[in-house]
């Protein structure tokens, strides 16, 4: 087992490598010199010429302003010490500035991430619930209507855009119907109780959350089925087992084992799949900011979500394989 | 007794145990009439409706669905159900042109990785493993607003963060077929690699292709829609699926004139829908193991 752990520790350092080569790539890729778009905030005055004229304030740059700033940036260097500089300040959680606002991109980022998760994280709960059950029956009722109707709703979950599904839900729920507000995360002027931010979340989180069960009811559903033939379930019905014991302890539970992995592998999607609905629903999270980043060509925003995105996913990845090598030792010997 | 000839002779395709399968599945035949006539459809868009679709017509503007307009006009007077069948054209091509993109390069990346092996492998696996932890809808917002939005590079972006799937398919399968007899046989009389790949391996994968192609078209349509409704997607004035649900970004659309923006999306469900059955019932007929 040990050596298992330590071999998965240790795969995860070439990737990681390569996720930083991917991202410094893209940047450098970016149009555009930074220095004509990176203005630091502690820039010396005796680089700036300001006039005033008719129109207002006008910024100038004097001669060798470009040189001063290539040299203040690190771009003077070669690309490899450009790429460990780079390294060592993403370490430090500097993940730069937004070229848009000049807010610190990590700073922003702590205080978007849980917005964000407190989103992802429920409506994972749902899928979860809406998929493993409806899942896990269709198999009991195997070739029933009930089955039939599961796979066909299975696939139109499969095949909703979720930004149009958000779009009906709020065009019924919140314009016809007035239920539910369409968007935010409270109410302008409520008391931000429990209450009222609920109330925000159940579109949103219904849309991510149903749209997330398809791939957990087809999961549930084959895994169910697979393992409704092992011997050791045939061995528990034949001694008399009652069936209710037979699916809860020795199928359900050895069918679901994978769920960890599955979800850990699913977080990248969790991520993406936010960023239209954080839009529609006005949520101010990390998908959000993200497609505003996009749209107006802020790369160290988009940049810095995508590496931390990418790396937590690796851990958690890592977490869930170490966890189903206790769960089941087998994988350990492979 | 029959003739070698006849023996030999290959079956017609109406004829093979795999049609008769798959006329078996329900929900294929479904998808398959679903996808067969929004092709005819869109293929056909000239004769379907009488209008262009960039078309502004000053007398008619936001007219709800009518007669005339079968599903009314936009806010410039354009006939929505010829902007509807002329935008799935474009949907459809960026799905189809992006999946044969990404089949390429997955098979090419799986194919080396696979039959090689070594440190190739080590280095294309690895690839692959970075590829699966990105998100790939904000990876795709950053490859686009890099290259900037128009038709190729959308196609392009997708297939470059969606090869990773087919190439783990073709690598997988690779690893068994390469250990088969008839590979040790074609390698003892004197065949070279790339023979063996081309001629021996991939053939024998071609039902897998299929069926990764076609159950990543949905994917692929859905993706373009996304990107579209964002504006970094197809532009405007050229109507696309993604495109014209953006119209309901403004809540007056969004409130009363959802013959604007409703059609469009219930276009991409029945497309999505349509191929996601395909491809599901392809890989029962491909896929012995999985038949019940």
């Amino acid at each position: 087992m040990t050596t298992y752990i330590i071999r998965r520790i240790w795969l995860i350092f070439p990737i990681l490598f390569i996720i930083t080569i991917v991202n410094f790539g893209l940047m450098h890729l970016a149009p555009g010199d930074p220095t004509q778009f990176m203005l630091p905030p502690d820039i010396a005055f005796e680089h700036i010429e300001i006039t005033i004229d008719g129109h207002g304030y006008k910024y100038e740059a004097k001669e060798g302003y470009e040189d001063y700033l290539k040299e203040k940036l690190g771009l003077d260097k070669p690309i490899h010490v450009q790429y460990l500089r780079w390294l060592w300040n993403l370490s430090q959680g500097n993940f730069g500035r937004s070229m848009i606002d000049q807010a610190d991109v990590f700073e922003e980022m702590v205080r978007r991430l849980p917005v964000t998760l407190r989103l992802t994280v429920t409506s994972l709960a749902v899928s979860l619930l809406v998929g493993l059950g409806l899942g896990v029956l269709s198999a009991l009722y195997q070739y029933s209507l009930f089955d039939v109707v599961t796979t066909v709703i299975s696939f139109l979950f499969l095949s909703l855009p979720g930004f149009f599904f958000l779009l009906l839900a709020i065009w019924v729920f919140a314009l016809k119907l007035n239920w539910l507000p369409a968007s935010g995360m409270y109410s302008v002027g409520g008391d931000r109780g429990p209450w009222d931010s609920l109330k925000h979340m159940i579109l949103p989180v219904t849309v991510l959350g149903l749209g997330g069960s398809a791939g957990f009811i087809r999961f549930a559903r084959t895994s169910m089925l697979e393992v409704m033939g092992e011997d050791y379930v045939r061995t528990a019905q034949a001694k008399g087992l009652p069936e209710r014991v037979v699916i809860m302890r020795h199928a359900f539970r050895n069918a679901l084992m994978p769920i960890v992995t599955i979800i850990s592998y699913r977080l990248p999607a969790l991520f993406a799949g936010s960023v239209l609905v954080e839009r529609l629903a006005n949520w101010p999270g990390i998908g959000r900011w993200v497609l505003d980043a996009a749209l107006s060509k802020d790369y160290p925003v988009m940049m810095a979500n995508v590496i931390v995105i990418a790396i937590l996913t690796l851990i958690a990845n890592l977490i869930a394989d170490i966890a189903y090598a206790f769960v089941d030792p087998r994988i350990a010997y492979n | 007794m029959r003739s070698f000839a006849a023996l030999t002779r290959r079956k017609s395709l109406f004829q093979s145990r795999a049609w008769k399968n798959y006329l078996g599945n329900r929900f294929g035949v479904l998808g398959a009439i679903m996808i067969g006539a929004l092709l005819v459809v869109t293929l056909a868009a000239p004769l379907v409706t009488s209008y262009e679709p960039s078309a502004t017509d000053a007398y008619n503007l936001v007219k709800p669905p009518s007669g005339e307009h079968w599903l009314g006009t936009d806010a410039i007077g354009r006939d929505m159900w010829a902007r509807v069948v002329y935008g799935g054209r474009i949907s459809l091509l960026v799905g189809a042109l992006g999946v044969m993109l990404q089949t390429v390069i997955g098979t090419i990346m799986g194919a080396i990785s696979g039959f090689f092996g070594g440190w190739v492998d080590n280095v294309i696996q690895r690839l692959v493993e970075v590829m699966q932890v990105f998100p790939d809808f904000m990876m795709l917002l950053i490859m686009v607003s890099l290259l900037g939005p128009s038709l190729v590079n959308l196609f392009i972006a997708i297939a470059l963060l969606n090869w990773h799937g087919v190439c783990r398919l073709i690598r997988g399968q690779i690893l068994t077929v390469r250990e088969e007899d008839y590979i040790l046989a074609a390698r003892s009389i004197g065949v070279d690699n790339r023979r063996i790949i081309l001629r021996h391996i991939l053939p024998n994968l071609s039902g897998i292709i299929l069926v990764s192609m076609v159950t990543s078209i949905g994917g692929f349509i859905l993706l373009e829609a996304s990107l579209s409704f964002v504006g970094l997607g197809v532009q405007p004035p050229t109507p696309s699926w993604g495109n014209l649900i953006f119209q309901a970004n403004n809540l007056v659309v969004l409130q009363i004139r959802p013959w604007l923006w409703i059609p469009p999306g219930l276009a991409v469900i029945l497309c999505v829908l349509g191929f996601n059955f395909i491809g599901d019932a392809l890989r029962d007929v491909f896929d012995p193991l999985r038949q019940q």
